[in-house]
């Protein structure tokens, strides 16, 4: 089992590195922006990307130098100071920046500062500071979307075909294909606009520190905006499995032997219909925190999903880098625990057992 | 049509096509002689020559100038297609009771000196919800940008300058009048309200109206004086909560603050500093120093030695800064040039503690955001000793401000705080009014139609013109703006060479776009006011008097032939007179054989946001291709028009890329700033380097003497000239501005072999008074000697000291002479082959001339190749190979 998790871990990381080196590629293949306006901007602007170790700045005397004296179109910038001294800004080859790039990541932790959204700051800082109310968001819907879904769907597999499960069925679908942020936009007019029950924008840290009754009202919609989906899947798929361990032969083997229906629900039709299920609340995690993107951006959350938007349209790849590492991490980790899941909720699974 | 209307129209389409083709100005009685321009045609006055210098003008001579330089930019259609103005609408709470109902331009409706009555109503009639604040009696204001920091000397972040204006002080500052009709200047950090001129030497000499002077005192109150006061106080404060509070708050300001922002910027090249080296703004020496410190050297030391050079000085004896501008200023443009809160002082002790011991890290650092998830704990970077303090800091979700007591005007300030809330969009903010949360919104113009007769709606004036830029360059000068070896933005692939379309050179074709323009409409879809020149009602030619441009005679002449027309009684529209000019356009393209009659002409329209385009992108369409089409279709031609809307990117700053990169037909964009200073603002329009990269619209070469030239003075000159002359000196040679000493290319100079000697002659240019002395005043700042292998300027800096080694002549027959000791040169580039492991066959000599004319005084690099063997000496070899 351990060899198996640390083979598993070994090839998330590999994973990891793997995406994370393609969308860095691919991002620093995209059109550099650099500032139109004066020249000490555009200066200030060419420094930075020296420093990042995106560019680089040759002097005279240093290597290449001829080059561009020959060529200066070869230079993203071409500078004559008062002095008489002619430097040029170049972009490093892709290549070459991404060895940097990882270089520093892996020797000095360094995954780079941001350019646009917060200048001058580490990247990694940024994310950490958002990162919990993202986090924690996420969980309390997990938290409440988990019970809820599995209950309704527990409820409607019992009362299978019947006016109950007919109710719960329509909902699920409606909320299912409704796009979650028409809910979101909804229920802001709705309850936020129009009955005041809760804020129109989450509330700031500070506010939510001194009243807890604020800070609760605050996740009413975003929770909900990030529950409905979550519970509608739960309460499909729960109602889908135990519908069929129901109809199954060896429940009603149970249930010939004497067990009460409710006996056989709880020991022998959930626990086999958890098999699926269990897995799913790891992967809808992940899917949650995904969707959150949106609901941040709309409802104000200073969280990682509206960071990731703001940093994708601002083209600060520092933070973007960082913002993906995140989510890459999370998402493989999740069907890590998925995988292992499996064996907890099913002692027959064994993961990396050899046959 | 009625007669009148014809006789109008007709008469407009002359003055137009006169003015397009340069007739208008064909005479050749000109009281001094004729000249040609490039292009051959005879101008009216003969064209500029010699030293001319306009800074000091009168108001009514500088509209004037204004008036030649916005006609020039209108008439080449360099100045785009004008539609309508910024102007909008802006809605308060009840509660606020603002200090003037009506909007002041360039001021507002004065919202930092109103009133707040924390039990009032909010929007609605609603009552602000205090459980949902912590400070329900602060302003609640908003924002939808928080780029994370407060540094304004090295960001551009478009929030960062208000934010900035928080937490600093000015030497000068503006104040509303007692009677709330206008606003006034006064003193703030400094103990006068205006500046004090001086002579070269220091002295104070006594102001005379209307004089002008490089130098100016600005006494400021410091820890010496602040006694004197009346209370006022002039000490630093940061939040309570800050790690910093107990060491700065309360600290005095003292002289040496004063001086520290303008090292910063300069000694960390920030991008603000771009305002300190700047012809018409900026400080004498500052370049030189920007460009030659670096930021290794030591300030004990040799970078100390360097400042001095810089016309940025305190004085200890008077408690003042002394300024030396490169420009002579008027009183108020000293005042207007020194009164930033980029110079707000700041102690560098606190510089080096937020920089872990230095300096540098801590002028990066400042203003910047904390790490930590306390927004409290996320304002030890700030020190304020402005208005407010910032207490609480939660990026793009809320800053907090504090009245800030020790604020030296703090007895003004009537608010006990700011809270400003970060929001998606204008959108979001503004529904979060209507609910009550906020006092003050913008409208956005699809809500303008229902909320610009609410009772709580103010009007605001516009300041920016929101123009169709246009690319109307020839194929030949798109290619000398961004061909190969473009001077603006050389594209060095000819696959990515923009397809230049010849219809967007013709003159009648773009002046036919003006007046199909029903600007009422587009005002009425935008919430706008319809706008018909190229500057706004917000520049002030006279800012002391509050005068705009557009109410001066001049101002209204540039416009008067377009409002003039109208159609419906909508100035600046005629669909008839629109159709005529297509019609005239239509047949000389394809008489050119530019276009087959039965062409489908495809053109693009670049829009900055979806937004824009979705609101007005159709109309404009429409508006462009109906008369078009219909003048074609009058003609007996098939040919149509078609304009092809898209956003240009997915930042509405690539829109200004691609006009920065001559990539567009149109595109909608604006540009404004300077509104107290119109004329130094005009250099937007140059096509060189003076728009430092603002340019949007692209034509004719501003630096060369066009047919239609700008006329000022009874001279012809071309456009960089004239706002060369207008903001400091101009030296014109055939009606163009010319450098005061040519770079030293092979044409402009000469080199000597004079045995063991070198004579290299910097050629200037034939500037001279009646008795043969030269106008200009040529010093050496500094000489370098740089060693080239081949073409490249491989080798190696070595600074060299007027002495033994070169010596300097000035002007002779035109000439700045210099003789080098040939030994020397030899051991130089001996020693340079072996540091720079190179081997070395050309030395390249490089002089820094400080010019003075006409009380200007600026440094001029100038540099000439020199092949070692040409002048009898060996290359020098590299010893370590």
């Amino acid at each position: 089992m351990w060899k198996y998790v640390l083979k598993r871990l070994g090839l998330l990381l590999i994973t990891t590195f793997i995406i994370l080196s393609l969308t860095y590629i691919l991002l620093q293949c995209l059109p550099l922006e650099a500032p139109r306006g004066n020249t000490t901007e555009m200066i200030s602007f060419y420094n930075r990307q020296v420093a990042l170790g995106y560019f680089q700045r040759v002097a005279p005397g240093d290597s290449g130098y001829e080059a561009f004296i020959a060529n200066p179109e070869a230079a993203d910038f071409k500078m004559t100071l008062t002095t008489g001294e002619t430097v040029f800004f170049s972009s490093l080859p892709v290549m070459v920046r991404y060895v940097r790039w990882l270089g520093n990541i892996v020797l000095r932790w360094d995954w780079g500062t941001s350019t646009q959204i917060s200048i001058g700051q580490s990247a990694i800082s940024i994310i950490l500071r958002r990162l919990p109310v993202s986090m924690k968001l996420n969980i309390v819907a997990m938290i409440i979307s988990v019970p809820a879904g599995i209950g309704l769907g527990i409820w409607a597999a019992l009362k299978k075909n019947k006016m109950t499960d007919h109710i719960i069925s329509t909902l699920v679908m409606v909320f299912i294909s409704v796009p979650s942020f028409v809910l979101i936009s909804f229920m802001l007019i709705w309850m936020a606009y129009g009955a005041k029950w809760v804020p129109t924008q989450w509330p700031s840290a500070e506010m939510a520190a001194v009243d807890w009754k604020i800070a609760v009202r605050g996740y009413v919609i975003p929770v909900l905006a990030l529950c409905f989906g979550s519970i509608c899947g739960f309460a499909r798929y729960t109602r889908a499995e135990l519908c069929e361990v129901m109809s199954s032969e060896f429940l009603l083997l149970a249930r010939t032997k004497g067990l009460t229906r409710a006996q056989a629900v709880v020991k022998h039709a959930l626990r086999n219909s958890m098999v699926p299920i269990v897995p799913m609340i790891i992967g809808e995690f992940v899917g949650v925190l995904s969707g959150s993107m949106i609901l941040e951006q709309l409802y104000g959350i200073p969280g990682i999903g509206s960071l990731f938007v703001t940093a994708l349209n601002a083209k600060d790849y520092s933070v973007v880098m960082v913002d993906m590492a995140i989510y890459t991490l999370i998402g493989l980790l999740a069907t890590l625990v998925v995988d292992l899941s499996y064996g907890i909720v099913d002692p027959r699974i064994r993961m990396g057992a050899s046959k | 049509m009625d007669k009148k209307f014809k006789v109008i129209m007709s008469s407009a389409i002359m003055v137009l096509m006169l003015a397009s083709c340069g007739g208008g100005n064909k005479t050749s009685g000109g009281n001094n002689g004729s000249s040609k321009p490039n292009g051959g045609e005879t101008l009216r006055y003969e064209k500029a020559n010699g030293i001319f210098n306009y800074s000091a003008a009168s108001v009514s001579e500088k509209s004037k100038i204004l008036g030649q330089l916005e006609n020039y930019a209108m008439r080449h259609h360099l100045a785009g297609i004008p539609l309508y103005d910024d102007a909008g609408y802006e809605l308060f709470s009840p509660r606020i009771k603002l200090a003037s109902n009506d909007y002041i331009p360039n001021y507002g409706f004065g919202v930092g000196e109103s009133s707040l009555d924390p039990a009032g109503k909010m929007y609605n009639d609603t009552v602000f919800d205090s459980s949902k604040s912590l400070y329900p009696s602060y302003f609640q204001s908003y924002a939808t940008e928080d780029s994370g920091t407060f540094n304004y000397w090295n960001s551009t972040g478009a929030d960062v300058a208000g934010k900035n204006g928080m937490i600093t002080a000015s030497y000068f500052g503006v104040t509303m009048n007692p009677n709330a009709d206008g606003y006034h200047w006064r003193g703030e950090l400094a103990r006068v309200d205006n500046p004090i001129p001086l002579d070269k030497d220091g002295n104070e000499i006594p102001y005379t109206e209307g004089m002008t002077s490089r130098f100016w005192r600005v006494p400021v109150w410091t820890d010496k004086n602040a006694s004197q006061a009346n209370g006022r106080k002039f000490e630093y404060s940061v939040a309570p909560g800050s790690k910093w509070a107990s060491k700065y708050t309360g600290r005095k300001i003292v002289l040496d603050d004063y001086l520290t922002p303008f090292k910063v910027m300069l000694d960390n090249g920030f991008v603000r500093a771009s305002g300190l080296i700047d012809d018409a703004s900026g400080f004498a020496g500052a370049s030189d120093y920007l460009y030659q410190s670096g930021t290794t050297k030591s300030w004990d030391g040799e970078k100390k030695s360097y400042f001095d050079g810089v016309g940025v000085k305190k004085n200890e004896k008077e408690q003042s800064m002394d300024f030396a501008f490169i420009t002579p200023q008027t009183r108020f443009y000293a005042k207007y040039n020194t009164a930033s809160g980029l110079y707000s002082p700041m102690p560098e002790d606190f510089l080096v503690d937020i920089g872990n011991g230095n300096a540098a890290a801590g002028a990066k650092n400042f203003g910047m955001i904390g790490t930590s998830t306390d927004p409290k704990q996320n304002c030890d970077n700030l020190l304020s000793c402005g208005a407010y303090n910032v207490i609480s800091w939660e990026q793009d979700k809320q800053t907090v401000y504090q009245k800030n007591p020790t604020y030296n005007n703090a007895s003004e300030i009537k608010y006990e705080g700011y809270v400003e809330t970060g929001f998606k969009d204008e959108d979001q903010a503004f529904q979060s009014f209507l609910n009550g949360m906020l006092d003050e919104v913008s409208v956005p113009s699809k809500e303008v139609k229902n909320y610009s007769t609410d009772k709580m709606a103010h009007k605001t004036d516009g300041s920016t013109v929101i123009k169709i830029n246009v690319n109307a360059c020839t194929k030949e000068q798109w290619e000398h703006y961004f061909g190969k070896n473009g001077t603006a933005y050389p594209h060095t692939n000819e696959k990515n060479y923009w397809e230049v379309k010849p219809i967007m050179s013709n003159p009648d074709f773009l002046d036919g776009l003006y007046f199909c323009m029903d600007r009422k409409i587009l005002a009425d879809k935008t919430g706008h006011n319809p706008a018909y020149g190229y500057l706004s009602e917000a520049y002030k030619i006279d800012p002391e008097t509050d005068l705009s441009f557009r109410d001066t005679e001049e101002g209204k002449a540039v416009t008067a032939d377009y409002e003039n027309v109208k159609e419906n009684g909508i100035p600046g529209y005629s669909t008839s007179m629109a159709q005529q000019l297509f019609t005239n356009a239509i047949k000389k393209l394809v008489a050119d054989g530019d276009y087959d009659e039965d062409e489908n002409i495809k053109l693009t329209f670049l829009w900055r946001k979806d937004e824009g385009l979705q609101n007005i992108g159709q109309t404009l369409k429409e508006f462009m291709e109906t008369p078009f089409n219909a003048a074609a279709k009058k003609l007996g031609y098939s040919m149509t028009l078609t304009i092809e809307n898209k956003v240009a990117g997915s930042s509405y700053t690539d829109a200004y890329s691609k006009m920065d990169q001559g990539e567009f037909d149109f595109a909608e964009g604006a540009i404004t700033g300077n509104v107290l200073n119109p004329i130094s603002f005009m250099s937007v329009i140059c096509t060189n380097e003076l728009s430092q990269g603002f340019t949007t619209n692209w034509g004719d070469d501003t630096s060369k003497v066009t047919a239609n030239p700008c006329e000022y003075d009874n001279k012809s000159w071309s456009y960089d000239a004239l706002y060369t002359a207008a903001n400091g000196a101009a030296i014109c040679a055939n009606g163009e501005a010319v450098p005061p000493v040519y770079q030293g290319s092979a044409e402009h100079g000469y080199v000597d072999d004079k045995g063991t000697t070198v004579e290299v002659g910097f050629e200037t240019p034939d500037i001279y008074d009646d008795d043969d002395n030269p106008l200009v005043d040529y010093e050496v700042s500094y000489v370098w000697f740089q060693y080239a292998n081949g073409a490249a300027n491989t080798g190696y800096y070595w600074p060299v000291g007027l002495g033994n080694t070169v010596k300097f002549k000035p002007a002779n027959d035109g000439h700045l002479t210099f003789t080098i000791n040939k030994g020397a040169v030899q051991n130089y580039a001996n020693s340079c082959a072996n540091a720079a492991k190179t081997d070395i066959d050309t030395f390249v000599f490089v002089v820094g001339f400080k010019c003075s004319f006409t009380g200007v005084e600026k440094t001029v690099m100038a540099q000439r190749n020199i092949p070692l063997e040409d002048i009898g000496c060996n290359n020098a070899i590299y010893n370590g190979k």
